[in-house]
C-alpha cells in the first residue's frame, strides 16, 4: 500500500514568553490511500498543530524543529509558498472545527461556493458554479440546494453550515481531507449525522481523511486506525478494533473508561486525574507518569521509546520488555 | 443589488415602526434637512436680506420665528443655516470616515511596528478635547470651508479609528478571512470584500453618532468666529450674533440654539439605537430606556463612551 501522507519524526515548538513550548515531539504518522485515521488526545496534546502542519498554516511563533511531511512522496515543509498553495484547498482540503466562523456572515453561500470555485478552479460563469454547487450540495446531503444557495449563513444551521463546509472541500476531488474536531461544536444527533456523511464521503470519493478528535466514540465509528497522543507524542497506535478492545497504554485505557464508564478495564478505578505535564518545561521521564496510576521508579527516571509490532506501537515500559 | 437596497429600506421601516426613540429621532433628522435643502422653496425671504424697519420683531404670522436685529427672517436664516451646520458636518464626518476606515484597517490589519506608532499618534490627537483640537487646527490651517471641514474631520478621526481598528482585530483571524487570504486573494481583496463589509455594524452607528458631535464642533467654532463667519447664517455663527441680545430678545438665541440641541440630540438617539439593532454586544451596554438620557449627556461628554468600549 502506498502512503498518501506520511508524518516523519515531526517536532513542532512554539516560541513564547517563557520559552520553548514544545507542542508536537518526534510524530510519525502514516496515512494510507483511503483510509480514515484518527488522531486522539485531550486538548492541548498537539492534534491540531499536526493538522496546521499538514496544511502549512502554522502561525508565526511556531518553529518546526525536525521532521518531513510526505504528501504523495513529496516533502511540504520544503515546498515553496507558491507550489503549497496549489496543494493546500486543492489537494488537501480542511474540514473546519467551528462551521459558523468558516463562512463570511455577510455573503451568501453562492458567492462563497463561487469565490472558492473561481480560484481554485477557474470556474468564472455564475450558471456554471451554480451547477456545480448544486450537485455537491446535493452529494453532501442538503435536500433543497437552490435554495440553501440563496441564504446567508446565519440561517442556515450549524449542521447544514458544516455540510456546505463540506461540500466546499470536496469540491475540487482532493486526495486527503482533514477534519479537525469537524463535530464538536454540533449536537449530538447531527454529529452522527456529520460523521456518517464523512464516511460516505470517504467510501464514494475515495479520498483519504485525517481525522481529528478529542472523542474516542467517533474515533471508534469512524476510523480505521487510531493514533493516540499525550503531551504532543503518540502514546499508542493501531488498528481501531485492536486499540479499543485491548488498549496498552494506560493513557489510552484511561481514555476508553472514560468514553465507556461501564467498562471497567485492569483495575483503573478513576479517570485520567491530574493534569498533563508543562509543555515547556517537559519532566525527564515518561509524559503521562505523574497521571499513570501504573508508574514505578523507571517511569520517572527515563523517557520510554515508541515500541513497534506490526501495525501497532506503544511508548510505556510496561511493554518494552516483551518486544526485547 | 436592488434586492439589498429593498431590505435596507425594510429593516428602516421595521425599526422605525418598533423602536419610537429611533423613529423620533429619525424623522426630526429627516424633517430639518429636507427643510433645509428646501429653503428657498419654503420661504419666501431672501436671508440676507436687510429691512431695518421690521428688525428685532417677535413671532407672528409674516415671521414664525421673528426678526434679527437687520431685520432679516429668522426662520429663513435657520432654513439656509441648516444648509451650512448640517453639509459641513456631514462633510467632515465622511472625511473623518474615510481616514478612520483607511487609517482604522490599515493599522488593525498588518499589526506590528506600524499600529503601535499610528496608535501612538491617535493617542496624542484623543489625549485633546476635540474641540480645542478643531479650534487650534482650524486657525492654524486659515479661514475657508475646506480648511473649516478638514480641521472637524481630523478632530473626529481618532474615535473612528480606534473603532475601525478594534473591529478588524476582532475578524482579521477568524478563520473566514484566513481561508480567502490563504487561497492567495490580494490584501487590498481581503480588507475590501471581506475586512470592511463586516466591520459596518460598528462603523454606521458611530459615524451617526460622531455626526452628533460635528454639529456640536462646527456650532462651537461658528460662535466663536473662527468657523463660518457672519453675514452667513450658520446656527452658531447666528448665536455668536445674537449674543447682544440676549436679554431683550431672547428668541434670537433660542431658536437656532434649539436647532443645534435638536439635530444633535436626534443624531446621538438614532445613533444609539442604530448601536443596539446591529452590534448585539452593545445591548446589554445601554438599556433602552437610557437611551434618550445617553443621547442628551453625549452632546457634552463625547469620547468617553468610545474609551469604554473595547480598543
Amino acid at each position: 500500500m502506498s502512503a498518501i501522507l506520511a508524518i516523519e519524526s515531526l517536532s513542532i515548538a512554539y516560541q513564547t514568553e517563557k520559552g520553548l513550548l514544545r507542542a508536537v515531539d518526534n510524530v510519525d504518522l502514516r496515512i494510507e490511500d483511503r483510509e480514515i485515521v484518527c488522531l486522539v488526545g485531550e486538548s492541548g496534546s498537539g492534534k491540531t498543530t499536526v493538522a496546521n502542519t499538514i496544511l502549512r498554516i502554522l502561525p508565526p511563533n511556531a518553529i518546526i524543529l525536525d521532521g518531513r511531511v510526505l504528501f504523495e512522496g513529496v516533502d511540504l515543509l520544503n515546498m515553496e509558498e507558491e507550489d503549497m498553495s496549489k496543494i493546500r484547498g486543492r489537494k488537501i482540503n480542511i474540514v473546519p472545527q467551528n462551521p459558523s466562523t468558516a463562512l463570511n456572515p455577510i455573503l451568501n453561500i453562492e458567492t462563497q461556493f463561487c469565490e472558492f470555485l473561481k480560484h481554485k478552479k477557474g470556474i468564472r460563469e455564475r450558471d456554471r458554479c451554480r451547477e456545480i454547487a448544486i450537485d455537491l450540495l446535493g452529494r453532501v446531503g442538503i435536500a433543497d440546494p437552490e435554495r440553501v444557495l440563496k441564504l446567508y449563513p446565519h440561517q442556515l444551521s450549524g449542521g447544514m453550515k458544516q455540510r456546505v463546509l463540506i461540500a466546499i472541500a470536496i469540491s475540487t476531488s482532493p486526495r486527503l481531507l482533514v477534519a479537525d474536531e469537524p463535530t464538536s461544536m454540533l449536537d449530538a444527533t447531527i454529529q452522527s449525522q456529520i460523521l456518517d456523511l464523512l464516511l460516505d464521503i470517504n467510501r464514494r470519493e475515495g479520498l483519504s481523511m485525517l481525522l481529528i478528535t478529542h472523542d474516542l466514540g467517533v474515533a471508534m465509528s469512524a476510523c480505521n486506525r487510531i493514533y493516540v497522543m499525550y503531551a504532543g507524542e503518540i502514546v499508542e497506535s493501531g488498528s481501531t478494533e485492536r486499540v479499543i478492545s485491548k488498549p496498552l497504554h494506560p493513557y489510552t485505557i484511561a481514555l476508553i473508561d472514560n468514553a465507556f464508564l461501564s467498562f471497567k478495564s485492569q483495575g483503573i478505578k478513576r479517570a485520567v486525574s491530574g493534569e498533563p505535564p508543562n509543555l515547556i518545561d517537559l519532566p525527564s521521564g515518561c509524559r503521562f507518569s505523574s497521571r499513570c496510576p501504573m508508574a514505578f521508579d523507571k517511569c520517572v527516571k527515563e523517557r520510554p521509546n515508541l515500541v513497534q509490532r506490526g501495525i501497532d506501537s506503544v511508548r510505556c515500559f510496561l511493554y518494552h520488555d516483551a518486544s526485547a | 443589488m436592488s434586492t439589498r437596497i429593498a431590505y435596507t429600506l425594510y429593516s428602516l421601516a421595521r425599526m422605525i415602526r418598533e423602536d419610537r426613540y429611533f423613529a423620533a429621532g429619525f424623522i426630526t433628522i429627516l424633517v430639518v434637512i429636507i427643510l433645509s435643502a428646501a429653503a428657498s422653496i419654503i420661504s419666501p425671504y431672501d436671508p440676507y436680506k436687510i429691512d431695518l424697519i421690521n428688525k428685532l420683531r417677535g413671532p407672528s404670522p409674516e415671521h414664525p420665528m421673528g426678526t434679527d436685529q437687520l431685520g432679516r427672517d429668522l426662520f429663513t436664516r435657520i432654513l439656509y443655516g441648516g444648509r451650512y451646520t448640517l453639509f459641513l458636518s456631514a462633510s467632515a464626518v465622511l472625511l473623518a470616515l474615510v481616514i478612520g476606515l483607511l487609517v482604522g484597517t490599515l493599522s488593525g490589519y498588518y499589526k506590528g511596528w506600524l499600529d503601535l506608532i499610528v496608535q501612538r499618534f491617535v493617542d496624542i490627537l484623543m489625549s485633546f478635547p476635540s474641540i480645542i483640537l478643531a479650534i487650534a487646527l482650524a486657525t492654524m490651517l486659515g479661514y475657508g470651508l475646506e480648511t473649516l471641514v478638514i480641521a472637524v474631520a481630523i478632530a473626529e478621526s481618532p474615535f473612528l479609528i480606534r473603532v475601525v481598528r478594534a473591529a478588524v482585530i476582532s475578524i482579521r483571524d477568524l478563520p473566514y478571512i484566513e481561508a480567502v487570504r490563504l487561497m492567495g486573494y490580494g490584501d487590498l481583496y481581503v480588507i475590501l470584500r471581506h475586512v470592511i463589509p463586516n466591520i459596518m455594524y460598528v462603523v454606521i452607528p458611530q459615524v451617526t453618532l460622531q455626526m452628533g458631535s460635528a454639529i456640536l464642533i462646527i456650532a462651537a467654532l461658528g460662535f466663536l468666529g473662527i468657523g463660518i463667519k457672519p453675514p452667513t447664517p450658520e446656527w452658531g455663527s447666528m448665536l455668536n450674533e445674537a449674543r447682544a441680545y440676549l436679554m431683550d430678545y431672547p428668541h434670537l438665541l433660542i431658536f437656532p440654539g434649539l436647532m443645534i440641541f435638536l439635530s444633535i440630540v436626534s443624531f446621538n438617539i438614532v445613533g444609539e439605537s442604530l448601536k443596539m439593532r446591529l452590534d448585539p454586544k452593545a445591548r446589554s451596554l445601554i438599556g433602552s430606556r437610557s437611551r434618550l438620557v445617553w443621547g442628551l449627556y453625549r452632546g457634552g461628554r463625547r469620547g468617553l463612551d468610545e474609551r469604554n468600549t473595547s480598543y
